[in-house]
């Protein structure tokens, strides 16, 4: 892993994305919603690429999704090796993002790129974890307010 | 046909991206990592067809890239010079270079603007490929569709 800048006492200057409400559903089940729709689509696309997707990260995914009830919804696309990866990003941040891809067997690649207020350079890490351990790498690099509603 | 020769930094590439690998109308970063077995990460030389305007040299790609051509597929667009700034402090190394194709069975013409961009990380450092393939999708400059509308 390449070394992060912890930096605990920053404030977190990521803007607020508006949860999605589809047909007055709460957000939650409306992001989970629209993960599935999502996922069958990726199933279209990935099947003209000749990229199927694979099943235990998809079930990582899920896994993963499920105790994060309170994360905003994430980009997600399926990686030339088949495995699902989720993005959260802020249109109105270009510099700030937290990547995760599900490998299956319980373990994610994840990239964090981080704009510290009043910092010049952006922090940026990467590395393997756990589906619980990754959850961390959001506390650590102050990442709440762009992945929780 | 000569190999290997460098693009100028005043140049463009594009990297044909599917539409698995674009998230909210953002080309994501893992299309632009390394495959194990890839010297270079595959990308089409605009520039090649210096005679002809931009929507004609993407029509030239078009006809001459070595691939099956998925629905709703872009070519990201990327500036050479662009590259090599904006990666300079991580690779200070990277250089695009021209290496065309020739025809084959499946695709019986030559290719002169397959080029690669060197100096990536291989595969098995997936850690840093993720965070230089996040740090090329930033610099996506525009996005063409892979099939005209």
């Amino acid at each position: 892993m390449l070394a992060p800048n912890h930096d605990h006492a920053a404030t977190a200057t990521i803007a607020a994305a508006p949860a999605p409400a589809v047909n007055g559903d709460r957000p939650v089940a409306a992001i989970r919603h629209a993960y599935q729709r999502r996922i069958e689509e990726l199933r279209e696309y990935g099947a003209e690429e000749g990229v199927a997707v694979n099943a235990a990260s998809e079930r990582d995914f899920w896994a993963f999704i499920d105790t994060m009830p309170s994360a905003r919804a994430a980009g997600v696309v399926l990686t030339p090796d088949g495995n699902l990866r989720a993005v959260w990003d802020d249109d109105n941040d270009d510099d700030s993002h937290f990547a995760v891809q599900f490998l299956g067997g319980g373990q994610v690649q994840y990239v964090v790129f981080r704009r510290r207020p009043a910092a010049r350079k952006v922090s940026r890490a990467a590395g393997t974890d756990t589906l619980s351990g990754v959850k961390r790498q959001i506390d650590a690099f102050d990442l709440g307010r762009l992945v929780y509603l | 046909m000569t190999a290997a020769a460098e693009i100028p930094d005043s140049d463009n590439v594009v990297r044909y991206v599917g539409q698995m690998g674009i998230r909210n109308g953002k080309v994501d970063g893992s299309q632009f990592c390394r495959r194990s077995g890839e010297d270079g990460l595959s990308v089409n030389w605009l520039e090649c067809f210096a005679q002809l305007g931009k929507s004609e040299q993407i029509a030239a790609v078009r006809r001459v890239i070595h691939r099956q051509l998925g629905r709703n597929a872009v070519f990201a667009e990327l500036n050479v010079g662009d590259i090599r700034q904006y990666l300079h402090d991580e690779l200070p190394g990277v250089r695009v270079v021209q290496k065309p194709s020739p025809a084959n069975d499946r695709f019986p013409h030559d290719d002169p603007s397959h080029s690669e961009i060197m100096g990536l990380p291989p595969a098995d450092a997936p850690d840093r490929a993720l965070i230089i393939g996040d740090l090329l999708a930033k610099r996506v400059k525009a996005r063409h569709p892979a099939i005209p509308p």
